[in-house]
């Protein structure tokens, strides 16, 4: 592949102090995504993968290294400047919308991410139509529900709608950070699938940290192994079809011992 | 009559205060003390500025204007300088009443034969107190109309957002902190607003008169809360004037029992306890059926089992 990567982390280090004891919890990492990857990432508990997410967010500025965007060195960037290109969703459905505000109110927020914020009207009614419809790609319900605070939604509800509203402004990098841990079995399954739909249709690049081995295999082109704060295994698309679960149980296995 | 008049022209225009209360305390979520330094510092710039000469209407704006300064130091304090909210607002607080006493020159001015937005010849023809009635309708409905078409704009919504859930408003490029510093400046500059505009009714300014207003501004939230229920963002800034007229009879009908004015900020304390208990109380009595039924249930459950 010679394309430009669309996000490049370049000798990434997160050093924490934890009584008066410094740990690295990345150590030097390098990555490059390019545009059109979905890259899932799996690794144990503390491995990581959420200060990962946080340091390509801007949540958390490295202690060293830097980290580029379509080229751009955006090491620096806040959080609310990288907003322009990157969307996340979190696992925990209450952080991706706002309780109060409804459906229809979260959804308008989102399509204006990263853009200027002024005293013109926000037109809730006029863009109805076109909210309606990006809400009923879901198929479960979401759409009957526009003027519904989302504190009153199940969490199902409130992840999928978390995700259209992720996606919804068409973001440069999506992030997705565990986000279907929280829902039942089936519930899941149907995000996951909706998810590598949306992904697929709008050829949207997207990191995804999941406990799930059977998702971390089935879905994505790419798939990364975080381990002590180091991209352990980094398999493409062809050495990714031949692992097995068994593989995978295998690595963590070790890892832990 | 005529009492029940003033109670509701005072109601009117400390339901400003309830409404900037609003901003902060419910949107926002702020525990703001700032509030007790706005409130009196509108008051001391507006009469000081009526006794200087200057027009009463451009006197009430600078109100608001030294109101939303002491919002904005607020938010500074609490964005930038990354003092916890509360202490912010109580360190403003105690700063502006040594501003207060700078400003008047000493601790009570009075408007005694001044001119003010109450004392126009129009009203000469109306009975006692109609003055604050149709003030206070006048800037209620002003304040109303501006900050109805704000919430409602795409940086209104950023406000709400902010106060909602920060991290996601966070993500989704909004800049919090400024949402919150707008968000202090506008309620505390309302806040004195209220302020000027009880002092030219009132006939003067004094630095104490910041004390209990948080009470007083709260009450007027929380009753219309527990009066109204469940409402949209444009029906609960309504709800808030109508708690704080609700509010104002209330006081009005425990003064007429023959408790006298030293009482009152026990009395407002109370009502305010009351109102926030409300809920809590509602459920006591709900949680007591609940309990009632489930050993009714129990005992019909036993009674099968026997069988």
């Amino acid at each position: 592949m010679n394309k430009q990567p669309m996000l490049q982390l370049n000798n990434v280090t997160v050093t924490v102090n934890n009584g008066g004891q410094d740990i690295d919890i990345l150590k030097a990492i390098n990555l490059n995504i390019y545009p059109g990857d979905f890259v899932t990432i799996l690794g144990t508990n503390g491995a990581g993968k959420s200060t990962l997410f946080n340091v390509i967010s801007g949540h958390l500025t490295p202690t060293s290294g830097q980290i580029l965007l379509n080229g751009e060195d955006v090491t620096k960037f806040s959080e609310e400047k990288r907003a322009k290109y990157i969307s996340r969703v979190f696992q925990d459905p209450k952080l991706g919308t706002a309780p109060r505000m409804t459906v229809g109110e979260n959804l308008l927020l989102a399509q204006k991410r990263g853009q200027h914020r002024g005293l013109k009207l926000r037109k809730l009614k006029q863009q109805r139509q076109e909210l309606v419809k990006e809400l009923s790609l879901f198929e479960n319900g979401l759409e009957n529900r526009f003027e519904t605070p989302t504190g009153d939604l199940s969490g199902g509800q409130r992840q999928a709608l978390s995700l259209v509203m992720a996606v919804s402004s068409e973001p440069d990098l999506l992030l997705l950070d565990e986000h279907t841990a929280a829902l039942d079995p089936k519930t899941s399954a149907q995000l996951m699938t909706f998810t590598n739909q949306v992904i697929s249709e709008r050829q949207l690049t997207c990191l995804m940290i999941t406990h799930h081995l059977d998702d971390a295999l089935a879905y994505g082109n790419r798939l990364l192994v975080l381990n002590a704060g180091q991209i352990a295994e980094d398999y493409d698309q062809t050495t990714k079809a031949n692992l097995s679960k068994e593989d995978m149980l295998e690595f963590f296995d070790s890892a832990i011992a | 009559m005529s009492l029940v008049t003033s109670a509701i022209g005072q109601g009117l225009l400390y339901g400003i205060l309830g409404i900037g209360l609003f901003l902060s305390f419910r949107i926002l979520r702020f525990p703001d003390m700032t509030i007790e330094g706005s409130f009196p510092v509108g008051a001391a710039v507006c009469v000081t500025a009526i006794t200087n000469g200057i027009s009463p209407l451009i006197a009430t704006l600078l109100a608001f204007i030294a109101g939303g300064l002491a919002g904005l130091a607020t938010g500074l304090l609490y964005t930038k300088g990354k003092i916890p909210v509360l202490l912010a607002g109580i360190l403003v607080m105690t700063a502006i009443y040594s501003v207060n006493l700078r400003v008047m020159g000493k601790s009570n001015v009075s408007l005694l034969n001044a001119k003010t937005l109450f004392t126009s010849r129009l009203y000469d023809q109306l009975p006692p107190y109609f003055n604050s009635i149709i003030l206070g309708i006048l800037t209620v409905a002003l304040t109303f109309v501006l900050l109805t078409f704000f919430l409602k704009t795409d940086l209104g919504q950023a406000f709400i957002a902010t106060g909602d859930n920060e991290d996601m408003a966070r993500s989704l490029g909004i800049h919090t902190d400024t949402m919150k510093i707008i968000g202090l400046v506008v309620s505390n500059g309302f806040v004195g607003l209220s302020g000027g505009l009880i002092a030219q009714n009132d006939g003067y300014a004094d630095v104490n008169m910041g004390m209990g207003v948080i009470v007083i501004g709260l009450a007027a939230v929380v009753i219309g809360e527990v009066v109204y229920g469940d409402l949209t963002m444009t029906q609960r800034l309504l709800a808030v004037i109508f708690g704080s007229i609700i509010y104002r009879i209330v006081i009005l009908f425990v003064l007429q029992l023959g408790f006298n004015t030293n009482d009152l900020k026990l009395i407002s304390a109370i009502v305010l306890a009351l109102a926030l208990m409300s809920p809590a109380l509602k459920n006591k009595f709900q949680l007591q059926k609940l309990i009632q039924r489930g050993v009714a249930r129990h005992e019909q459950t036993a009674n099968v089992t026997t069988k």
